[in-house]
């Protein structure tokens, strides 16, 4: 698992520029983040960099829901301050792991057939993480909903 | 691909009881679930079972987004009438 993992995050490391900006133009005008529409480009993509970065960290660590907690919780409070509703802030990270699997399919990464017991693992580790991300944004989100006192 | 996808929709239809239950043991005593911890086990089973049962559906819609969202429309009604937190719904 860890080498092919390896491989996924070194690609995405190294990508995450071009990833960010592919993921940019399909938030811009996907319908299901229609708050993303009118955002302006460069600021959606330096978050998305920010995303995948901190993503990457967490990927090998020992605690990745801990993790996860420390830096999303800020991630759904930005994203609430700025005004993006719940289902579009969720929505707009299952489009974060979409073009993560995309580039990686498109630069052959998951073709080698000797290898796909070990990008299924990595793939289940993926989602994992994502749900942590998932759950964190919403727990967050539920706090700042709340009503006051 | 094909082949793989129509084992893994046979399986969860096939066991959807027996995945639901497991499901349900979890949900029930997982920290970030406290909300279900004390439903009637039966209620949850129902739950898990209805929501795996979805696969084949949705793996056989012509569009599977609109079929999912009709089943979540209904399930997070339901969830929501008998007031569950919404962030106790997704995790794992």
């Amino acid at each position: 698992m860890k080498a092919f993992t390896a491989k996924l995050v070194d690609l995405t490391q190294k990508n995450t520029d071009t990833i960010a900006r592919q993921w940019a133009k399909d938030v811009k005008t996907n319908a299901k983040t229609f708050s993303y529409h009118e955002a302006p480009e460069e600021k959606i993509i330096r978050h998305a960099k920010e995303f995948y970065n901190n993503f990457l960290m967490m990927f090998f660590n020992e605690s990745p829901y801990e993790q996860a907690k420390e830096i999303f919780e800020n991630y759904a409070e930005e994203r609430y301050k700025e005004g993006i509703p719940l289902h579009e802030t969720l929505y707009a990270l299952i489009l974060m792991r979409r073009h993560m699997w995309l580039y990686a399919e498109f630069q052959s990464l998951f073709n080698v057939e000797v290898e796909h017991r070990q990008s299924v693992e990595s793939l289940s580790r993926t989602i994992l993480m994502f749900d942590y991300i998932m759950y964190v944004v919403t727990r967050k989100f539920w706090e700042m909903m709340k009503p006051a006192g | 691909m094909q082949a793989y996808a129509a084992k893994l929709i046979d399986l969860i239809e096939s066991k959807s009881e027996k995945i639901a239950r497991q499901w349900a043991d979890d949900v029930m005593k997982h920290k970030r679930t406290p909300s279900y911890h004390h439903l009637p086990k039966e209620m949850v089973v129902e739950q898990g079972t209805a929501f795996y049962k979805l696969f084949r559906r949705m793996a056989l819609a012509a569009n599977p987004y609109e079929e999912a969202k009709s089943f979540s429309w209904k399930y997070a009604e339901e969830l929501y009438r008998k007031k569950y937190p919404y962030r106790k719904q997704s995790t794992r």
